[in-house]
């Protein structure tokens, strides 16, 4: 038998330790969007895992990275975390709970922060002693915006017949870029330049009718990110993630990246001190959060 | 041998009365994670931010010339664990304390299945 039909030769070995160091890079046979890094224990027994509950959590948008574990969640922003210990990974899970259910709400198995600040989220051992525990941080969102690959945009440009999608994101006061499944509700001005024909609970599916121009509007409660679409012809217009450079092919078309808005903060969750990262609008490593 | 028992008796019934073990004498807490919000620890009285939990090792002090060791029973309970729970973790007098709600309650400490003292607990709404 030849070595390539072998079940423990090196391959699944170097599979394996690729997985376990970057998460799933493919959805593992699910329906589960790609999931952030995730973040240790602060007793050092385990890991937290955060699971988005839809793609539409901006730690999951597209499911196209595998990003670090969020730094500051949206109030309201729903989502899941697991556990794994350290010692053995087969052990089984513990029960999670929130430290205080009034401003961290569990229900089934939804986490939904419910007020301003840190709350930590237990792990408990099957005696009811804690195992291991960490904070999770959640901000009141104070701005949105609309996202195409993960960039800000307040105006954007696409060809006749074409269909995009644009994410819904939201900002504390800090500039964070906040985790957790929000509920917005999208609309069109003109739907014979542009018409939604998707969305989702933070995304939506514009398909561009006819040449002209109308506005894209994503609503979260008093929040609202517009987005001006350009219909024309034949423009194209392409964002490099990695470098934040845009590229139209199209001379009668115009894209302009909100670089105002489109400053991502990153921070660890066990810092006293918050750091910003204000050199560009894309995170390329997937970390928005 | 009838007189000796009775003589070996009453020496350690004084042996005991004099204190030939760990006497408590005060309480002292010792950090074993980081919370994100200072929380303040003291043997007179705790503080700790709603939300936050924080690991800590208690460590026993002892009044007499003998030292408790980890074997000595301890446990912590929290008068009103809607305000603050303490529960154990695991390792010898290891314990996470929670702040569940604003409020104030007492913390009260039992060494070798004794009340010994009750720590006034304040847990407060985050700053």
């Amino acid at each position: 038998m030849s070595q390539r039909t072998s079940s423990s030769g090196p391959r699944p070995l170097l599979l394996a330790w690729l997985l376990a160091l970057g998460g799933c890079f493919d959805d593992c046979g699910s329906n589960d969007p790609y999931d952030p890094q995730p973040g240790p224990g602060e007793l050092g027994n385990g890991e937290f895992h955060y699971r988005c509950i839809d793609d539409g959590d901006p730690a999951c948008i597209d499911g196209g990275s595998v990003g670090n574990f969020p730094a500051r969640v949206a109030l309201g922003g729903r989502f899941e975390l697991a556990y794994t210990w350290n010692d053995d990974v087969s052990r089984a899970p513990p029960d999670l709970r929130s430290a205080a259910s009034e401003r961290l709400r569990l229900q089934g198995e939804i986490f939904t922060p419910l007020a301003e600040g840190y709350t930590a989220v237990l792990a408990l051992l099957p005696d009811s002693s804690i195992g291991d525990l960490i904070h999770l941080r959640a901000s009141t969102p104070i701005e949105a915006a609309l996202q195409h690959h993960r960039v800000d945009y307040s105006t954007y440009s696409v060809a006749e017949g074409d269909e995009l999608r644009f994410d819904a994101i939201t900002r504390d006061g800090d500039a964070y870029v906040l985790a957790g499944l929000l509920e917005f509700t999208f609309a069109i001005d003109d739907t014979a330049v542009a018409e939604i024909v998707g969305t989702g609970h933070a995304h939506v599916i514009l398909r561009a009718r006819a040449e002209g121009t109308t506005v894209l509007h994503a609503t979260l409660g008093d929040l609202t990110a517009d987005l001006e679409i350009s219909v024309g012809q034949g423009p194209v217009t392409s964002t490099d993630p990695t470098t934040d450079a845009e590229t139209t092919t199209s001379t009668d078309s115009s894209t302009t990246d909100d670089s105002t808005a489109g400053t991502d903060a990153t921070e660890s969750t066990t810092e006293s001190t918050d750091t910003g990262d204000t050199a560009g609008t894309t995170d390329t490593t997937g970390g928005v959060l | 041998m009838t007189r000796l028992v009775p003589a070996l008796a009453a020496l350690l019934a004084a042996a005991t009365l004099a204190g030939c073990g760990p006497r408590y004498q005060t309480i002292v807490f010792e950090l074993r994670s980081q919370p994100p919000i200072p929380v303040r620890l003291g043997a007179d009285e705790i503080e700790i931010p709603v939300g936050i939990a924080v690991s800590v090792h208690a460590r026993l002090e002892s009044s007499s010339n003998i030292e408790f060791v980890p074997d000595d029973a301890l446990d912590l309970d929290s008068e009103d664990r809607g305000i603050l729970a303490a529960d154990p973790t695991p390792g010898s007098h290891n314990f996470v304390f929670v702040g569940v709600a604003v409020g104030e309650t007492c913390l009260t400490v039992e060494v070798e299945y004794e009340d010994e003292e009750c720590i006034p607990v304040r847990v407060t709404a985050p700053g």
